[in-house]
Order: structure tokens, then C-alpha cells, then sequence
């Protein structure tokens, strides 16, 4: 058995192998994609020829060249479950398998924070990052006329993407303003090249004639099966007066209010979590060498909290240090003198990693926009007048307690989606006594996997933290 | 074809792609290249990927994490038509009725 198992091959769990293989740890990395990378060094097929591969596309196949060498890579295979003592059961095309390494890292990074308004789930409405994996790894273009909308620079990233793959983008729906981001302003100016850098992306969209609303978002989108016209508004409304909307047609709606880290295979695991302002949510708790509270098991990147890339990568050397030391390859000293320049290269990275969720948050009004009939759960075709019932007729306060009552997170993504987005919803609307920061219970197995081969590895038991899972949802 | 069903993606000139194939959605041939996952396959011929019984699913996160795009595969249910590749006779059912919507 493996002394590390590094689940996600993006930035973290990449960066994790490559020094885990210089200090001559047997590793093995799983990725569910069919091509390492994640999401910051996301690659098209192997086989597709490219003429102009990116400057990132190419600093990331070298990065999985150098790593391919000091590992063993497991792609197109899921980790659909993990059990306290860290054993880990995989799912490659349906056949299953567990390993017991002793150590885990858990690198699997973050997706986009999901919000629920009027016509969010028709075809054509979609995560600012699923649009740009459809052209990154797919090489295809996502839509003919597009509205990019949320907070933050991802979005220009994402604008500057579609235009490059030939879409009109018609408009960048930015909820922050200047004002808003006035009184950061300051400690932003001790990073000058970072800003420089956000203003590198949004000057080729405005030359392009991409319009930038700032202060505005998303009300709702409207078409007859598919997208057709998306409603935009003010963030901010006067008390009393309805807020004016504005209507653009459009086929492809990118939203991209933030992110949301995945912690269900952490949680399973048994480590402690903490809340996390910037993300609004649980994370795993970690100390100075990404060691969690659960013995042998480490986190790194995004999973973890927000930071991008940069800090993934310091976070993922510092993990595979932490495990050689936990494993006693290296002594304690040796450790701390290989980890103090990547950790203060990290704590740079971090002050300003921390400096962007308060330069461009989610606005809170987001939670305005849910209507009764508006869908919650996306599986269950959940409403959102039926888990507000839940709070207010059945007196639930937790999400545990409205999933009991309503199905919500029963379904196939076992609730990574709407319980992303109830929390805030119901806190808000529902009026009382709903606890913001209340979350599903995580469950084994956390990816569908077929009954019928389960019998020959034994079934992931559902543990403490776990409570009944249900074979799939 | 009226506007609502209508291509969502259409592929870019640059790169060349793998081989042709073509897999069977619901029965009908649809042509497309080795690497490409089922969403793109699907989404360059029409706007949605599948329909359950209150509507019609396309693409969500992209990436694997919200089950929006799920379809059957030779008739195992739950697959993820964002990161599952095609290959040569593929057989793939996009009505998630209650058979195959479990
Ligand atoms: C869609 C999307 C696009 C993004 N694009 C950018 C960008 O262009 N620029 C930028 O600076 N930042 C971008 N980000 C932010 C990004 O998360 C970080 O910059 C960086 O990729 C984080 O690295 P990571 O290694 O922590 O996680 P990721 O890169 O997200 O890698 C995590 C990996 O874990 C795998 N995984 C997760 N769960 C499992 C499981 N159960 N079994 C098997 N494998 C699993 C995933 O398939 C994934 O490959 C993007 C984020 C998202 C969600
Ligand atoms: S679109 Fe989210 S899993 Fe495929």
C-alpha cells in the first residue's frame, strides 16, 4: 500500500507529488478527470493537436510530465468513498477497489458557488467555469451571444476567454463597485502587480466593446426551454420601488458569484472543521504542515479554503513535507528548514488571496431573487416555496432537518448544490430561527457507484460522521 | 429546427480533434471525434442533454460536481455526460424517466 494517496490532480495535488517524489514517497494520484491538471492547468485531450497551446496550458503540461514520473496517476477514477481509519474506496469504469495508504491528502479543490434565481436551470445558464472548461478541454464555443455575470476577476478571466473562442459577449454584470471596494483599497495598493494583472483582463474586453456594469447582477433568465433573454439589475434598490431591470438577449449566461470548496470526503474522514468567512462555509481545520485533526490525513488548496493557484501550490509542497514528517523519512528539523521559504512565500500569497473576497463579495441580495416556484434542488426539481415550508410550517432550522422533510440533497450530487445555496436563502428569507452555517451531513459513498460491485470489497460503511448512506441517491 | 432546440456549442476551427465516431443517443446516430466528452457530443447537435419529467437539463457546473448533465450509459444510470469521453457505439439514453432516474 501506498504511503500517499493524493486525491485531485490540480495545482495542490500536482505540486503535492512532485515534492512528495523528491522525498521519495511512494505516491499514487487519483483524479475522476480523464486529464490531470484541475481546473487552473485544465488540458484538452492528449491526443488533439494544438498550435497555439497558452502559456499556462504549457507550464501545466510540464508540471504533470514532472509529476507522472513521480507517481503513479490513476485518471478517470473517483474516490467515491473514505471511512475514519482513511481507507479509501475507488471506482474506475465501474469496478471498484479499495486502497489503505498511510497517509491521504485531500486536494479537491472548489467549483463554483451556486445561486438560484428565476430560469437558473434552463439549458444555456451555467457556471462561469463550466464555460471555460468547455473551451479550454473541449475547444468548443459555448454559446453565439453571452452575459457574463457575478463578482470578481474570474469573471474577466472567463469574458476574455469567450471572446477569444469567438462569442459576442455582450455584457460583464460585476456586483461590486468602486465604492464598494473603497475601503480596501488601500492595502490592495501594496499589490500592485496583482492589480495590474486585473487590469490587464478587463482593458481587451472594454476595447472589444464588451460594455462592464458595475453594482449590478443578475434578477433572472427567461426563454422557452432553453435561454433566450437574461434580466439584469441594480445590487441595490430603494427600499420601496421595485428594482429596474433591463433585459438582454442572449444564448449562453456564465454566473460566477465565487466558490464553494469540497469538503465531503474531509468531513467523512472525521476531521474537525472550521468556519471560513471568505467562503462562507465549513472547512477543514489544518495546522502548520496541512495535517487536519483526523491522524494521516492532510488538505491542501481550495479544498481548504480560497487562495487560487499560487497558494494551492505552496500549500501541496508543504502537505507531501508534512506527510515525509509524519512518516518519520525526515526529521522534524529537516522539515522545518525545507518548509520555512515556501511558508512565507505562502503568507504573502495569502494576505492577498484574503484581500479578494472583501475587494468583491457576493452581495447578499442574491438571496432576493429565489421565487416560490423558483427550483432549489436541481435533482429533485425541489422548489423553493417547499423548502421554505419546511422552516416555516415544519419549524426545521437545519438542513438536515428540511432534507428529511422535502428531498432536497437526496439526489445524485447528494446536496453539494442546493446546500450550497440554502443556508444563506433560507437564513434570509425564511425570517427565523434558520442557521446559516447548518450543513447536509456528509455521506459514503459521495459519487453514485453500482450496487452489484460493491459486494467484492466490502461497502464503504457509512461512519460516524456519515450516518445511513443509501447505495446511490 | 426552431430556435429553442438549436445547437448550444459549436466546435472551434483551430485544433485537430481525434478520430470520427458516432455514438447512439435515444437511438438516433450522432457523429462526433475521440475525446470529446457526451455534453459536447450532444450540445453540437441540439440545446439540451437530457429531460426528466418536469424538464429539460443542459450543462451547470462543468465540472463534474452537480449531476445536472447525468444521462444512462448502456443503461447504467447516473453517469456524468460533462467528464464521461464518447467512444465508437456508445449507447446513451437521455430520458431520465423513472426507469433510469433512480
Ligand atoms: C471551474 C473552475 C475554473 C477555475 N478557473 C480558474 C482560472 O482560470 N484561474 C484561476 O486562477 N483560478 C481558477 N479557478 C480557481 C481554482 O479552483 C484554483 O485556482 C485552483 O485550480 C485550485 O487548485 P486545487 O488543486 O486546489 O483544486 P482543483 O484544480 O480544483 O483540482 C481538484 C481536483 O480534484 C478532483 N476531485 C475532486 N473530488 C474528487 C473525487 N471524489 N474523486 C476523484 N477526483 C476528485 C477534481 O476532478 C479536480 O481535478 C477555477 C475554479 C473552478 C471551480
Ligand atoms: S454539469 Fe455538473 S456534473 Fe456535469
Amino acid at each position: 500500500m501506498p504511503d500517499l494517496l493524493i486525491v485531485g490532480a490540480g495545482p495542490a495535488g500536482l505540486s503535492a507529488t512532485n515534492k512528495a517524489g523528491q522525498l521519495g514517497l511512494d505516491c499514487v494520484v487519483v483524479d475522476e478527470n480523464t486529464s490531470a491538471g484541475g481546473q487552473y492547468y485544465r488540458q484538452p485531450p492528449v491526443a488533439w493537436a494544438n498550435d497555439r497551446p497558452s502559456d499556462r496550458l504549457l507550464r501545466g503540461r510540464a508540471k504533470i510530465e514532472r509529476a507522472t514520473a513521480a507517481a503513479t496517476f490513476r485518471l478517470g477514477c473517483a474516490v467515491y468513498g473514505i471511512d475514519a481509519e482513511h481507507r479509501i474506496w475507488l471506482d474506475q469504469d465501474g469496478s471498484v477497489e479499495r486502497v489503505e495508504p498511510a497517509c491521504v491528502l485531500l486536494a479537491t479543490g472548489a467549483y463554483d458557488r451556486p445561486v438560484a434565481f428565476p430560469g437558473w436551470t434552463l439549458p444555456g445558464v451555467m457556471s462561469a467555469g463550466s464555460a471555460q472548461a468547455l473551451i479550454k478541454s473541449q475547444q468548443v464555443r459555448p454559446g453565439a451571444r453571452a452575459v457574463v455575470a457575478g463578482s470578481g476577476p474570474f469573471l474577466y478571466v472567463v469574458a476574455l476567454e469567450l471572446l477569444h473562442a469567438g462569442v459576442h459577449v455582450i455584457e460583464v454584470i460585476e456586483a461590486a463597485t468602486v465604492r464598494s471596494a473603497l475601503p480596501f483599497l488601500p492595502d490592495s495598493m501594496r499589490y500592485p502587480a496583482r492589480l495590474a494583472e486585473l487590469v490587464g483582463y478587463a482593458l481587451p474586453l472594454l476595447r472589444a466593446g464588451v460594455r462592464i456594469r458595475r453594482g449590478a447582477m443578475i434578477s433572472s433568465a427567461g426563454g422557452d426551454q432553453r435561454l433566450e433573454e437574461v434580466r439584469v439589475r441594480p445590487v441595490r434598490s430603494g427600499a420601496n420601488d421595485p428594482p429596474l431591470e433591463r433585459v438582454i438577449d442572449a444564448d449562453l449566461l456564465c454566473v460566477g458569484y465565487g466558490f464553494a470548496a469540497s469538503t465531503e470526503l474531509a468531513q467523512l474522514a472525521g476531521c474537525t472543521l472550521a468556519w471560513d468567512r471568505g467562503l462562507q462555509q465549513n472547512v477543514p481545520a489544518y495546522d502548520e504542515w496541512q495535517a487536519t485533526s483526523a491522524d494521516g490525513v492532510f488538505v491542501a488548496g481550495e479544498a481548504s479554503g480560497l487562495g487560487g493557484a499560487p497558494v494551492a501550490e505552496c500549500e501541496g509542497e508543504l502537505a507531501a513535507i508534512g506527510v515525509a514528517r509524519h512518516l518519520g523519512r525526515i526529521s522534524d528539523a529537516g522539515a522545518q528548514r525545507m518548509a520555512e521559504p515556501i511558508r512565507s512565500r505562502l503568507r504573502r500569497l495569502r494576505r492577498f488571496a484574503s484581500l479578494l473576497p472583501r475587494l468583491f463579495p457576493a452581495p447578499p441580495e442574491l438571496a432576493e431573487l429565489a421565487r416560490p416556484e423558483t427550483i432549489v434542488c436541481r435533482c429533485q426539481n425541489v422548489t423553493f416555496e417547499r423548502a421554505l415550508e419546511a422552516v416555516t410550517h415544519a419549524g426545521a432550522t437545519t438542513l438536515n432537518e428540511v432534507k428529511t422533510t422535502t428531498r432536497c440533497g437526496m439526489g445524485w450530487c447528494q446536496g453539494r448544490i442546493c446546500g450550497g445555496l440554502l443556508p444563506s436563502l433560507l437564513a434570509q428569507r425564511a425570517g427565523t430561527g434558520f442557521d446559516p452555517a447548518s450543513g447536509f451531513t456528509a455521506r459514503n459513498p459521495v459519487r453514485p457507484v453500482q450496487v452489484s460491485s460493491l459486494a467484492a470489497i466490502g461497502r464503504v460503511e457509512p461512519s460516524d460522521h456519515g450516518g445511513p448512506g443509501p447505495d446511490h441517491p | 429546427m426552431d430556435a429553442s432546440s438549436s445547437p448550444q456549442l459549436d466546435r472551434l476551427a483551430g485544433p485537430r480533434r481525434g478520430s470520427a465516431l458516432t455514438i447512439d443517443v435515444d437511438g438516433e446516430p450522432i457523429p462526433c471525434f475521440a475525446g470529446e466528452t457526451i455534453a459536447v457530443a450532444i450540445l453540437t447537435v441540439r440545446s439540451w442533454i437530457s429531460q426528466d419529467a418536469v424538464r429539460r437539463r443542459g450543462l451547470y457546473c462543468g465540472i463534474g460536481v452537480c449531476f445536472e448533465c447525468v444521462v444512462a450509459v448502456e443503461g447504467v444510470p447516473g453517469i456524468r455526460a460533462c467528464i464521461t469521453l464518447v467512444h465508437e457505439g456508445m449507447f446513451v439514453q437521455t430520458r431520465l424517466d423513472a426507469e433510469i432516474d433512480a
